[in-house]
């Protein structure tokens, strides 16, 4: 886990998640080593070309929405949220997606393109043991964290 | 040597679908696929091999599913799962065996059973990877798609709900259809959401019920019956569970849809399909699936599939009728079923058989099955029934 601040590091269903000291939470991601592929969740092979030679990869706090639902009929449930939620594809800034939902807003106000940011929830009770996952709320400006 | 073209339908069976609670699946499975044997004019013991696409273990395990329901022991039946192309993905095997002439005479069937379980919606646990799973249900998946296509072609919500209707005024008259009933405009935009844009009847519903069919070449088919249809092109295709690792996943197009389509057409020489062929079972597991699927089966321009339905270009007397039989959307959508009840609607259709919802004049006709969420696999069938 190169450059990467030690904290509280929990698991959500494969993808992993940092929060350092100062409580900023990162997602962690793979870069192939031999294709440049990034990636998350992580894997133990390159997604793009099959390769076992991958670092950690920081992925970046901020970036957009690039398409989303909100889920009125939550079927099988969410940890994060009871319906109706959001639930996206984010672009983040280098170009990774990452499927989260969306907290802190209205679900309705949810839009392709909107800029948002990672933060941290406390899950619902579950059966797979998770007491804190990952999502993503509306930010702007220096709140999305450009550039960290 | 025969090959794939000298496949022959010449029997076909289904069980009304809907919600079949006074049915288990051993009930449903000895309805169709004696209703197609009945058709073909066969008897159980002539049936040398099987196939039956089932997606869900609590449905049922192995080719012993269908030995028991139709009483026919010691012979090979396989069990096919390939997500909602369980059932074509039978068919496909049981034409296969056929064309290497290793069987004469065999069925594939499908069949799900799923209003007895608990919970709202399509059981989606274990479907695709976790992380992409969390919190989605079968709806937002196939939701996800329509803000892109809505950014990229201008597609509106008044158009998925053309599909709905058009879909709907089909099977309205389909004995067979789970609703029999036609759908407004209005009803479609008002009804309640589901996943957003997708409201109730943007989806198709939770359906129980079983297709067969029974498969052999047409040198023999023609002992059985004069109007038998035979195979002219077949595809398959599949992608990924993990679209999000994929660069260039832009869900504007279901790609083993737009894959299998290319080979189906290559296979039946086909270069203008919205001119070659005359109607189309399309997978509408949802209105915005449909809706895609027609600009990727390549009856339209890709982002020309809104206004496509509105207009009415694939009514049943539109350019190519699609989803005559009502689709999964009114006909309903047993999942292991879905493929093969496909294949029971075109054969009708090229025999002229289907009452009240024929399309006139029909020599062409498809069966497009596509499975897994964010459209991972994909079965595209065409029939004819014009001699080789």
């Amino acid at each position: 886990m190169t450059g990467v601040d030690t904290g509280r590091e929990t698991s959500h269903l494969g993808g992993r998640l940092i929060t350092g000291p100062d409580g900023d939470p990162r997602l962690i991601g793979i870069r192939c080593l031999d294709c440049g592929t990034g990636a998350f969740p992580a894997t133990d092979y390159c997604p793009g070309c099959g390769s076992g030679s991958l670092e950690d990869l920081p992925l970046p706090r901020a970036g957009t929405v690039w398409t989303y639902t909100v889920v009125y009929m939550g079927g099988y449930g969410s940890i994060v949220a009871d319906p109706p939620y959001a639930t996206a594809f984010i672009e983040l800034d280098d170009g990774t997606f990452v499927h989260a939902p969306i907290t802190g807003c209205d679900p309705e106000s949810v839009r392709v393109g909107m800029e948002v940011a990672l933060t941290t929830v406390e899950a619902k009770e579950n059966d797979l043991g998770i007491t804190l996952t990952y999502a993503f709320e509306p930010a702007v400006g220096r709140e999305r964290g450009v550039g960290s | 040597m025969a090959d794939l073209k000298d496949v022959a339908v010449i029997g076909v069976g289904a069980t009304k679908f809907g919600e079949n609670y006074d049915w288990g699946v051993d009930d449903m499975l000895t309805i169709a696929a004696f209703d197609a044997m009945d058709d073909a004019g066969i008897k159980p013991g002539q049936i040398e091999a099987g196939w039956i696409g089932i997606q869900y273990p609590f449905t049922g395990f192995s080719g012993a599913t269908l030995s028991d329901a139709i009483k026919t022991y010691d012979i090979p039946i396989t069990h096919t799962e390939n997500y909602c192309v369980s059932g074509l993905d039978a068919f496909r095997n049981a034409c296969l065996a056929v064309a290497s002439e290793q069987f004469d005479m065999v069925i594939a069937c499908g069949v799900e059973k799923i209003t007895d379980q608990t919970g709202r919606g399509l059981p989606t646990s274990g479907f695709g990877h976790p992380v992409q799973m969390a919190g989605m249900t079968a709806p937002s998946a196939f939701g996800l798609a329509f803000p892109r296509h809505a950014k990229a072609f201008g597609t509106t919500k008044e158009h998925l709900a053309h599909v709905a209707v058009k879909n709907h005024f089909n099977g309205a008259v389909n004995p067979k259809a789970h609703f029999r009933r036609e759908v407004t405009l209005e009803q479609v935009m008002k009804a309640p959401l589901i996943s957003g844009p997708l409201g109730l009847l943007d989806c198709c519903p939770i359906s129980d019920g079983s297709a067969a069919v029974i498969v052999t070449r047409a040198d023999i088919a023609k002992k059985y019956r004069d109007d038998y249809v035979t195979i002219k092109g077949m595809g398959f295709a599949t992608y990924t569970n993990l679209m999000m690792y994929d660069k260039n996943f832009d869900y504007l197009a279901w790609r083993p849809t737009v894959k299998a389509a290319e080979k189906a057409y290559a296979m039946a020489g086909i270069t203008d399909p919205l001119n070659e062929v005359d109607l189309a079972e399309c997978h509408d597991c949802f209105t915005i699936t449909e809706i895609l699927n027609v600009e990727d089966l390549g009856f339209c321009k890709k982002g020309e599939g809104g206004p496509a339905m509105a207009e009415g270009r694939f009514n049943i007397d539109g350019q190519v009728a699609v989803n005559p039989s009502g689709g999964l959307k009114c006909f309903g959508h047993p999942i292991g079923a879905t493929g093969v009840r496909m294949v029971y609607e075109v054969t009708k259709q090229l025999q002229g058989r289907a009452d009240g919802r024929q399309r006139e004049g029909a020599k062409v006709g498809m069966a497009h099955n596509l499975g897994g969420l964010g459209g991972v696999v994909c079965g595209v069938v065409i029939l004819t029934n014009q001699v080789r």
